[in-house]
């Protein structure tokens, strides 16, 4: 899984009715820590917020961590917040 | 599945409920002159690996699903073992002890 | 996921069976740093009824064939959304409304 820093949000009204519900974020991609660039991934854990340091998992599973009966369309998805003070 | 050194372990409380009680570790892959290359990447830990262990890490939701035991878990980067020594070309690495 | 504004469409009669049906358009790529328009145009498969002009977000690889109308079809990028509002740091960077916002 890769490393990002939340620093967005992007809202669509009109989308895939899978995705409805689902948080779209803006991310900043960090490569070994430097900021490279940006991303938008779904979040599975519904408390990402701006600022918070993630790890996203790709692909298929992108979509299967989502909704694993019926997956929407997610290239990128949110799978953890890594705790600030570990950083 | 590629050579990697732990770089690093990762503490997160909040994360896909499926995680719970799993290990996360921060990866790096390495070449065979043990160079890291690519990209620092988190994997889930499924051979007790520590910090600068050297690694074999899988890059798979399939794989992922056997060496973790669960069918229906969702991931993608594992740490499947523990490298001891790989031997390439009739020269033989140490990677502890 | 990424951004990308449609610029256009591709009609194409002769195709593989599994496409028909599809409505195909051209997109470029938007860089959400500056959204400015950023890289090599490309195909991709509206899923949403998008039209030329608009900023849309797409998704790409396996991902993009989990919608009902791509489920099955040798697609490797769907347009999933129209986008409203990029929000970026607390600013407003892109509203549909009111156009392009730095």
């Amino acid at each position: 899984m890769n490393i990002g820093r939340v620093v967005g949000t992007v809202v669509c009204t009109v989308k895939t009715p899978t995705l409805e519900g689902v948080k779209l974020m803006v991310v900043r991609q960090l490569v070994n820590g430097a900021e490279k660039g940006l991303v938008i991934a779904c979040d599975a854990t519904r408390q990402a917020g701006i600022g918070d340091t993630v790890y996203m998992i790709g692909r298929k599973e992108a979509a299967l961590m989502l909704n694993l009966d019926d997956p929407p369309p997610s290239d990128l998805t949110i799978a953890g917040i890594i705790d600030p003070e570990t950083l | 599945m590629k050579l990697a050194r732990v770089t690093g372990t990762v503490v997160s409380t909040v994360k896909y409920d499926k995680y719970r009680g799993m290990k996360l570790l921060k990866v790096r892959h390495l070449d065979l002159e043990m160079n890291e290359t690519g990209e620092e990447l988190i994997a889930l830990d499924a051979a007790n690996a520590g910090m600068g262990d050297i690694v074999l890490v899988n890059n798979d939701g399939g794989a992922a699903q056997m060496v973790m035991g669960d069918k229906t878990l969702i991931a993608s980067v594992t740490v499947c073992g523990v490298i001891d020594s790989f031997t390439c070309q009739g020269k033989t690495t140490r990677c502890h002890g | 996921m990424q951004l990308a504004r449609v610029i256009g469409s591709v009609v194409s009669t002769r195709k593989s069976q599994n496409l028909e049906g599809l409505k195909l358009l051209v997109a470029v790529p938007i860089d959400m740093d500056t959204m400015q328009e950023k890289g090599a145009p490309f195909v991709t498969v509206d899923t949403v009824g998008a039209g030329e002009g608009e900023i849309v977000m797409w998704a790409g690889g396996s991902s993009s064939r989990q919608t009902e109308q791509t489920s099955g079809k040798p697609v490797d990028s769907s347009i999933i959304g129209i986008v409203d509002f990029v929000d970026i740091l607390g600013k407003r960077r892109y509203d549909k409304g009111a156009g392009e916002v730095r």
